[in-house]
């Protein structure tokens, strides 16, 4: 037979282990509390005793019993002799044992049968009742044993250090109960809570990246299901994007061979005007196919970083566009070395710049820089962007007012992707809307020596 | 007449291409794959190849390397990726230049002309065991192939592509006094003259990037009568 060495490690175990382990606790608890409730092996030697004295007691004659009670002393117990005419020894004989002590079972037997014995407190209503307690023993215990002529020997001894009166008792072995409960569920729970913790660290983490590796597998078994079955999902969703990336890669790829076949038959259009717009629109659907494919491709991660002049970067793009006739204006220090990606950060930039023209219709560039980072401010005139649109525009292919558009390239990625890069060497873009109107776009980056 | 060799599968990108440079002054011949490239090498004296990577059987980067082994011709390769690793790996394959589909074809033609004007000034293209062609003078790195300025303490320095070209044609005439037409006539047919910029902003951007200091004389010196000199010496490697 194949024997299952291992238990199975799910949520439904786990939760059997804490209460089997929460009841072996109280269980445990209880014995405990038992052994040292109960009576030792002092005290079984002392009953021994008590057992003969009471063998003794009952062969002697009535006469001599009074006074062989008086002689008993074990340890610090005493023990007193009721005749059984006795009002005591009416109201023991009368008296119903509380409960059965089962400790008391291997003693006092007489002829194989056990004599009537009755144990109780001070506290107990027998002891008022028969009046033996009273003014005497406040607080002690006794042992009655009837003796063969229906007289009573009584033991008494003084309350033990440990007694606890009865409510007390219970609120210790409750709390106990409690306790005990408590560590094994705590214990239990952290180790259950623990690997659901780390699965949602880890999606955390990966965040919405959809190339990041799996998530281990750990924990119990209902969990290690739902991390496998979220690492198909993210397979898939890979997958997906993979081969959306791949689809895209291929119609970019091949447009460039109609685009450059129209680039070329325009050479031979006479009109310098239309053959400068038709260049236009080739150079725009060009650009929409490549951010379409540097969104999707997230290219900037190929590119190299490397030491070059941010300064001078802004400088080109604003050379490049006065040399368009747009107004794009640059102030800020002459040259400022920065480590990162070159040509995704002047994509980055002109990305701006083109949101600038498009929507404000110029360009103000302003490069600032302390000793840890470095901030350009790219602001124009035009109507801004609405409070709540203000993080809107990030999104990929969201675009502010269709109508204003006025068709010049775009796919409503240039923010998206612009922000992919900066954030990409550790920055960020910031957009606000200018006190004296008009938008301006703050992007920060860090300045690493 | 500059003797240009077309390597490419598409059939209209040929024609198109033949007709343009027959159209500026070029002998143009054809080739749709590999085989036919090597043999027109064979059949006739090529002044430039420009190569597609994209081709049937052997791709362009491991002909441009074959091409390399034996011959000294000029390559420029055209590609559909806009991609810096092709790009870099394009260039280590030996090719002089590089250009991304769908490009302009008077860039095309200035990149033959920069090509040609280069390799004939030097005698030779670079060879497969050659290392890149970069020119050096007063602490600067031109990297010509990869297009590129690095300052002596290794930074980038982003120049606009007629910048370059400019500080191109300065470098390859350093010492010597180029009026502004030469200067014009060095970097005309660039598609980035379109908008009829003079030169002497040109030089005033180059300026601004090359020179650290006010203290220090400029690079680009202008001179009397109508010209401007690049004073700093230059070396090649």
């Amino acid at each position: 037979m194949n024997v299952r060495l291992r238990a199975p490690d799910t949520i439904g175990w786990r939760i059997a282990l804490t209460v089997g382990a929460a009841i072996i606790g109280v269980l445990g608890l209880a014995m405990l509390f038992n052994h040292l409730a109960g009576p030792t092996a002092r005290e079984t030697a002392l009953l021994d005793r008590a057992d003969d004295t009471v063998r003794m007691m009952d062969a002697a004659s009535a006469i001599d019993r009074p006074r062989l009670a008086r002689a008993v002393r074990i340890e610090s117990k005493r023990a007193e002799w009721y005749p059984a005419a006795s009002p005591v020894a009416r109201g023991l004989a009368l008296a119903q044992p509380p409960d059965r002590d089962s400790d008391l079972d291997s003693w006092f037997l007489t002829e194989g049968r056990q004599r009537p014995r009755v144990f109780f407190s001070s506290d107990d209503p027998l002891a008022a009742d028969i009046q033996l307690a009273r003014g005497r023993y406040p607080r002690a215990y006794f042992l009655a044993v009837e003796l063969g002529d229906g007289s009573w020997v009584v033991f008494i001894a003084t309350q033990r250090d440990w007694g606890l009166p009865q409510p007390r008792q219970i609120a210790v072995a409750l709390g106990c109960v409690v306790l005990s409960i408590l560590a094994a569920s705590v214990l239990a729970t952290y180790f259950l809570a623990k690997p659901i913790r780390q699965f949602a660290e880890d999606l955390r983490r990966i965040g919405g990246d959809p190339r990041a590796g799996p998530v281990r597998e750990s924990g119990p078994g209902e969990l290690r299901a739902a991390i496998a079955a979220f690492n198909a999902l993210q397979a898939q969703v890979r997958k997906f994007v993979e081969d959306r990336t791949l689809m895209l890669a291929a119609m970019s790829h091949d447009l460039r061979t109609p685009l450059t076949k129209i680039r070329l038959r325009g050479e031979f259009i006479e009109d310098d005007d239309q053959r400068a717009s038709l260049f236009r629109d080739v150079d725009d659907l060009q650009a929409m196919a490549d951010s379409a494919l540097s969104f999707f491709r997230d290219d900037y991660k190929d590119e190299d970083a490397t030491v070059f002049d941010f300064a001078g970067l802004l400088r080109t793009i604003t050379d490049d566009y006065g040399d368009q006739g747009q107004p794009v204006l640059y102030s800020g220090p002459d040259r400022l070395a920065f480590n990162g990606r070159p040509f995704s950060l002047r994509r980055a930039c002109m990305n701006l710049v083109d949101n600038a023209l498009k929507y404000g219709n110029s360009a103000e560039l302003q490069l600032i820089h302390s000793a840890t980072q470095l901030v350009v401010e790219i602001s124009d005139l035009g109507p801004g962007i609405p409070l709540h649109a203000l993080e809107q525009v990030f999104t990929p292919f969201f675009r502010l007012e269709q109508s204003r558009n006025r068709g010049t390239g775009g796919m409503g990625l240039g923010l998206t992707s612009a922000r992919a890069v900066v954030r990409a060497h550790g920055g960020d873009i910031a957009l606000r809307n200018r006190e004296c109107g008009g938008l301006q776009v703050r992007v920060t980056l860090p300045l690493v020596a | 007449m500059p003797h240009v060799l077309v390597v490419d599968d598409e059939e209209d990108i040929r024609s198109l291409l033949t007709v343009f440079f027959r159209k500026h002054g070029h002998d143009v011949s054809i080739a749709t794959d590999g085989q036919s490239l090597f043999a027109a090498l064979d059949a006739q004296h090529v002044d430039i190849v420009i190569l597609d990577v994209m081709l049937p059987g052997e791709d362009g980067f491991s002909l441009c390397r074959r091409i390399r082994a034996t011959s000294k011709v000029p390559v420029i390769m055209l590609t559909a990726v806009a991609d810096h690793v092709d790009r870099v790996v394009g260039l280590e394959m030996g090719a002089d230049d590089y250009l991304v589909k769908p490009f302009d074809a008077r860039e095309l033609l200035a990149r033959v002309k920069a090509v040609l004007r280069r390799t004939t000034q030097t005698g030779a293209a670079a060879t497969g065991t050659e290392t890149r062609p970069v020119l050096s003078f007063a602490g600067w790195r031109l990297d010509i192939a990869r297009r590129e300025l690095r300052s002596a303490d290794h930074t980038l320095i982003i120049l606009s592509s007629s910048e370059f070209d400019l500080l191109l044609v300065f470098a390859e005439h350093a010492q010597r006094v180029l009026t502004r037409d030469q200067l014009l006539d060095l970097t005309r047919g660039s598609a980035h003259e379109v908008y009829d910029r003079s030169i002497d902003v040109q030089v005033g951007r180059l300026r601004r990037k090359l020179d650290t200091d006010a203290q220090t004389p400029s690079v680009i010196r202008t001179v009397r009568g109508g010209g401007y000199m690049f004073t700093p010496a230059v070396r090649r490697g």
